[in-house]
């Protein structure tokens, strides 16, 4: 039910409108990638169950995972947009916060333009209540937060029933992982926190985490 | 060993609850998160790393995947290419360490990244073994090694080509831990990439990481494969 509608031309077509998605289009070697869309498609033998705290929150299907994808999206680039604004941080750290502020928002703008283009209503924006106090604690948080996101995208990967959908998820999550080292590094952690292979998060553990933050 | 081998042979049936064997043999040999990998379309591993295999078009491939056929048959060639790759990226890294006068932040970071692209070829290569398949043997690789600002271009290239050559065969992957398990590997490969482009001084990423088909990842690793 909540699949249909997942055309790449629909998907794409939508998202064409968005501002990051000529950059999404290029990612994905434009527009001769083969049309391979089917609604009952599954992506083999064994496909993941959902999760069903995100089905609570979002509703089913791939539709539910975009707008748990957008909304988490929503969370970030209002988080980096906060930070960029206050003041805190100066020179290249500056810069990184402002290209990654423009990274979520695009991702915004496709998601809402894939879930619009499947015929399903993005989620309502949500802004975040961050309380940044200094350099370190600002970039503290801002990597809890890229963390949890980019084990969301890769705990909900091998539930995306339709392709085009998984390409687009596949395509955000490794840009939130290289957010995450790339703030790691600044602090000088470990740009590798699970070790040589990331691990999964559920969308309790995310959702428990983040709402508290989220400005009701 | 002899843990995974007992678990090849537990009485599982073709599915269990929507767990093919596949899973249960993955996920008993890795534990709870399995592990695996990507690379191009069918008949890529082959190609790029001189692998005695068939050959399967990629409109073949797809046809597969859509008619929910023998996954691991699949898997196991995108396994086989993910290990080429893994190869590729650990011995540049362990090249250079030896042969490069590197700083000591870019000498820690080669480290640590050699160290994760090790233990991807160890888990693709327990995958592969209990899967049934037999991975490739090891193909020479080239290097040209002239300073600090070689070695991580190059580091750059390949990493984000390691991003793009997951990302783009993951779609392909037909079982879902095995996908799974290649998530966690790619976002380990884009955080190298990010890492070794902030070393280099240049931006960690734009906004969308590239999905590369199989023949342009064959293209970007030619020049370092001797045979």
């Amino acid at each position: 039910m909540s699949e249909q509608g997942f055309t790449r031309g629909r998907l794409l077509g939508a998202a064409l409108g968005a501002g990051g998605a000529a950059a999404f289009l290029s990612a994905c070697g434009g527009d001769d990638s083969p049309v391979d869309f089917d609604p009952d498609a599954k992506l083999g033998p064994a496909i993941f169950p959902p999760d069903e705290d995100l089905v609570e929150a979002f509703g089913p299907g791939d539709i539910g995972i975009a707008n748990y994808a957008l909304t988490l999206e929503y969370f970030e680039a209002d988080m980096y947009a906060q930070l960029a604004s206050s003041g805190i941080l100066r020179g290249s750290e500056q810069s990184l916060i402002e290209d990654f502020a423009t990274n979520e928002q695009d991702h915004v703008e496709v998601l809402i333009g894939a879930i619009k283009g499947a015929g399903g209503t993005p989620a309502e924006r949500i802004t975040g209540k961050f309380k940044f106090k200094d350099r370190d604690q600002a970039l503290d948080l801002v990597l809890e937060v890229e963390e949890l996101g980019a084990g969301a995208y890769l705990g909900q990967a091998p539930r995306i029933r339709s392709k085009e959908v998984l390409k687009l998820a596949l395509s955000i999550h490794t840009v939130e992982g290289a957010h995450a080292a790339s703030i790691a590094t600044l602090l000088g952690r470990s740009i590798v926190p699970d070790g040589s292979i990331s691990a999964p998060e559920s969308a309790k553990t995310v959702l428990d985490s983040v709402t508290p933050l989220i400005e009701s | 060993m002899s843990d995974k081998r007992r678990e090849e042979t537990s009485p599982v049936g073709i599915e269990v609850t929507g767990v093919t064997r596949t899973a249960f043999l993955v996920r008993g040999a890795l534990g709870a998160g399995a592990i695996a990998g990507a690379g191009g379309a069918l008949g890529f591993a082959s190609q790029a790393f001189g692998q005695e295999t068939t050959t399967t078009t990629g409109e073949e491939s797809e046809e597969l995947r859509q008619t929910g056929g023998p996954g691991a048959v699949g898997d196991l060639e995108i396994l086989a290419f993910a290990l080429g790759l893994e190869r590729l990226e650990a011995e540049y890294y362990v090249r250079a360490l030896e042969q490069v006068d590197l700083s000591d932040e870019v000498k820690d970071l080669a480290e640590d990244i050699a160290d994760n692209e090790q233990q991807h070829i160890e888990k693709l290569l327990t995958v592969i073994d209990v899967l049934g398949g037999e991975p490739p043997a090891a193909p020479t690789f080239k290097f040209d090694f002239s300073s600090e600002a070689a070695f991580l271009d190059t580091a750059v290239a390949l990493e984000e080509t390691g991003v793009g050559a997951y990302n783009g065969a993951a779609p392909a992957i037909q079982e879902a831990f095995l996908l799974e398990a290649a998530g966690g590997i790619v976002q380990v490969e884009a955080r190298h990439a990010a890492a070794v482009n902030l070393a280099r001084g240049t931006s960690p990423t734009g906004p969308f990481s590239e999905l590369l088909d199989a023949a342009t990842v064959e293209k970007k690793i030619a020049p370092f494969i001797v045979g």
